[in-house]
């Protein structure tokens, strides 16, 4: 019935002419129970004679005028009997929508109630929220996505709940040098609820006048909490202006600081006099540090980039210190007397080209007397070393007591002939582990270390264990290099080593950086190889230990990895998986045996 | 050999070595001795979730335990990572139910590397998501009370205005 009422496309605006008015009562069943109907006889209002009337410009007049208006006024009484069902229906509808919307977010209630991350209870979800905030609020421009902790906080009630209420979420954040904008205010309210847990934050001002002047500010809001300072990383043009001073001025002591890391500003020396009963780790770049008295909590030293007098000056105030790093140290200067002394066991330098003297001086003018371990190599790959350096090396090992077991040399020595890496290895007579490393522009600058590696055959045991044809392993050639004219360079054939020597008697762990030379690499396997030296396999309980060996012999060599300097491409990525499989029988018989790039 | 009893009692013999990557079993084994053949009863973990616990034990089996004050040392030396090795990748690869379970297992059975691993995979699954998008991926519902939706605000309205 009511589809015989066509409304037209536009609002009532358009033509009447539109409507197309029905010839019978229109009945709508608004409740199919109670049977509660509306019906409209439209026809007796005589839709169709009105138009023609309007079209023909009649007016009426006398009783055709108070039919009229009685066709109005009940045309007035049926569009209101209308309004008031729509206002029904609508209010009606609307309260569907509002049960429909009740059910969707019971829905939605249920769905969480039963959500496997539920079943988590608050530690085990605090402990995942402290993996996801870990080193990740930059709270210096208001960025949810840079900020985890409130990001976290605005899921839902249960988590915000455990958020605010764990101070450790709010105890690390950060300031960047991109974000200074004048919304970075949210430190006061992590310092807020951080609060009593020790803070962990890195400021890095970068250079402008604004971002300084606003690290400023907030170094002196974090001051107020300078007891609560646990690992603190700042770089700035200006670390005096803005943190040293108001620490030197106030008195403040850091009593829960672990680790500080303090790098830019000039060459310079700044003094610092707080106390920091715990600090263990102290990393400086450019600035030197005048620490004033005896740190016997640091333990750790990384030292970037600083004069070798700063660099001296820092060590002599860490008596416990246990590592030290050295990365491009530079300057010099005449060095006092006595030198310096470092108990340090173990010991990282790098040096650029022209840092090679600042490294001699510190070789020079420290006693490690503890080293056991040292890491060498240069900071930029096409770096040669001068043999000065190493004689200071070899010097300071002589000075000390041979105790190093652990060396890692990746650089370019110039002049490395054989007879002088003998003699550095003299120096070391305990080492157990090695790595070497092929500078990218060196080809062929380890193979005097490889060389010296091989172990001469001093017993025949020893030479019946070793497959001297060998047989088990692939034929390898050495002119298949297509990177570069690797295997034309034969430089290590014309290495000698002098009869019965062996270097590094001691030698259990060989870690190469090198585009594989196979025969060379075979050969120093084969004649470090002697698993019948080894002291019985775990499980078997002995408390025998490896044969020491005499002059001449070695132990045997348990690991072997090596590692292709660069992503190897075509044919040396091939070389690389037939060298490995070469290695099979090694590894077969037990050698822990890696090839990796 | 050690049998484990879950609380599907379903029963599962593993070697010594792999049951006591569990700090739990462990210290049961030390309570009842070596020779005790009885199953050690897990009433908290089922069946399937053993089977993946285990086969992590398993592939972990001689890797040195992690020392009890290794949370201590870590919050010394500043080191914390969410990197997740390849094997352990692949292995907590599972749908929310088990990953959430397998948590809860590592937890009650006191196996920490399982339950860090655990863990960080549930926080790389946070990362680099707005709340609307944890929401949906957790089927949380926003349930936040008109105060803590006012509090919101004013935390926005306070960073941004000073």
């Amino acid at each position: 019935m009511i589809s015989t009422v066509a409304i037209p496309s536009d609002d009532l605006d358009g033509s009447v002419a539109h409507y197309t008015w029905p010839h019978e009562c229109i009945s709508m069943d608004l409740c199919v129970k109670c049977g509660d109907s509306l019906e409209l006889n439209l026809h007796q209002l005589r839709f169709s004679e009105s138009l023609s009337c309007v079209r023909t410009g009649y007016y009426p007049f006398g009783s055709e005028r108070a039919a009229y208006d009685k066709l109005l006024r009940d045309t007035q009484i049926e569009l209101d009997r209308c309004q008031k069902e729509i206002d029904r229906l609508e209010i009606l509808c609307n309260k569907f929508i509002a049960s429909k919307q009740l059910l969707q977010a019971n829905k939605r209630l249920i769905h969480s109630i039963l959500s496997p991350i539920n079943k988590l209870p608050l530690d085990l979800l605090g402990n995942i929220f402290e993996h996801v905030c870990y080193d990740r609020n930059h709270i210096s421009g208001f960025n949810l996505s840079n900020v985890p902790t409130l990001k976290l906080s605005r899921v839902c009630h249960r988590w915000r709940s455990l958020v605010s209420s764990t101070p450790t979420l709010w105890s690390t954040f950060r300031f960047g040098e991109k974000e200074y904008t004048r919304r970075h205010n949210l430190l006061p309210l992590f310092l807020k609820r951080s609060h009593p847990c020790p803070i962990d934050f890195q400021v890095d001002d970068g250079n402008t006048h604004e971002s300084t002047s606003q690290s400023s500010k907030n170094m002196s809001t974090l001051l107020l909490h300078s007891d609560r300072w646990r690992h603190v990383e700042i770089r700035s043009q200006f670390p005096s202006a803005y943190l040293l001073q108001p620490l030197i001025e106030t008195g403040a002591q850091l009593p829960s600081l672990k680790s500080l890391t303090l790098g830019g500003g000039d060459r310079g020396v700044s003094d610092f006099p707080a106390p920091c009963a715990n600090l263990k780790l102290l990393t400086l770049s450019q600035r030197g540090l005048n620490l004033q008295f005896p740190r016997p909590t640091i333990t750790h030293l990384v030292l970037n980039d600083m004069s070798c007098e700063s660099a001296l000056g820092v060590i002599s105030h860490c008596p416990n210190v246990q590592d030290v790093v050295l990365h491009e140290p530079n300057g010099h200067f005449d060095l006092p007397t006595p030198a310096y002394k470092c108990n340090a066991n173990k010991l990282e330098l790098s040096t650029s080209y022209h840092g090679q003297r600042a490294i001699s001086i510190i070789l020079q003018g420290i006693h490690f007397d503890q080293l056991t371990s040292l890491n060498f190599r240069d900071a930029e790959s096409n770096v040669q070393v001068d043999w000065y350096v190493i004689e200071n090396l070899c010097l300071m090992l002589e000075r000390s007591p041979t105790n190093l077991t652990s060396l890692s040399l990746c650089l370019h020595v110039e002049s490395f002939s054989i007879k002088r890496v003998l003699h550095v290895f003299s120096f070391m007579p305990l080492l157990t582990e090695l790595e070497v490393g092929e500078r990218r522009n060196q080809k062929g600058s380890i193979y005097p270390i490889l060389k010296s590696l091989i172990a001469p055959h001093t017993s025949e045991a020893v030479m019946g264990e070793m497959d001297e044809d060998g047989d088990g392993l692939e034929e390898l050639s050495d002119d298949e290099e297509d990177e570069v004219d690797l295997d034309k360079d034969d430089r290590e054939n014309d290495i000698e080593i002098p009869e019965g020597v062996c270097s590094l008697p001691n030698l259990t762990k060989l870690c190469v950086i090198i585009r594989p030379r196979p025969k060379l690499l075979v050969k120093l396997l084969r004649s470090r190889w002697r698993p019948s030296l080894l002291p019985p396999k775990s499980g078997q309980k002995s408390n025998q230990l490896e044969v020491v060996p005499d002059h001449g012999q070695c132990v045997c060599l348990r690991s072997f990895h090596l590692m292709y300097p660069c992503p190897p491409r075509n044919k040396a990525a091939l070389r690389l998986i037939v060298f490995k499989r070469s290695l099979e029988s090694f590894k077969n018989d037990g050698m822990d045996v890696e090839v990796k790039w | 050999m050690i049998v484990l009893k879950t609380s599907d009692n379903e029963t599962f013999t593993v070697e010594r070595d792999v049951a006591e990557r569990s700090v739990l079993i462990k210290n049961m084994l030390d309570d009842i001795g070596e020779n005790s053949e009885q199953a050690i009863p897990l009433p908290n973990v089922n069946s399937s979730v053993l089977k993946k616990v285990l086969e992590y034990c398993e592939h972990h089996r001689g890797e040195p335990l992690p020392a009890a004050d290794a949370d201590t040392s870590q919050d010394d030396t500043r080191k914390r990572t969410t990197d997740i090795s390849e094997w352990d990748q692949k292995f907590i690869t599972v749908d929310q139910e088990m990953l959430f379970e397998i948590i809860l297992a590592a937890n009650y059975l006191d196996i920490k590397s399982l339950l860090d691993v655990g863990c960080k995979t549930v926080a790389n699954m946070i990362k680099g998501k707005t709340p609307e998008e944890i929401r949906k991926l957790f089927n949380i519902v926003n349930d936040f009370t008109p105060e803590e939706e006012a509090q919101i605000k004013k935390e926005n309205e306070w960073a941004e205005d000073r």
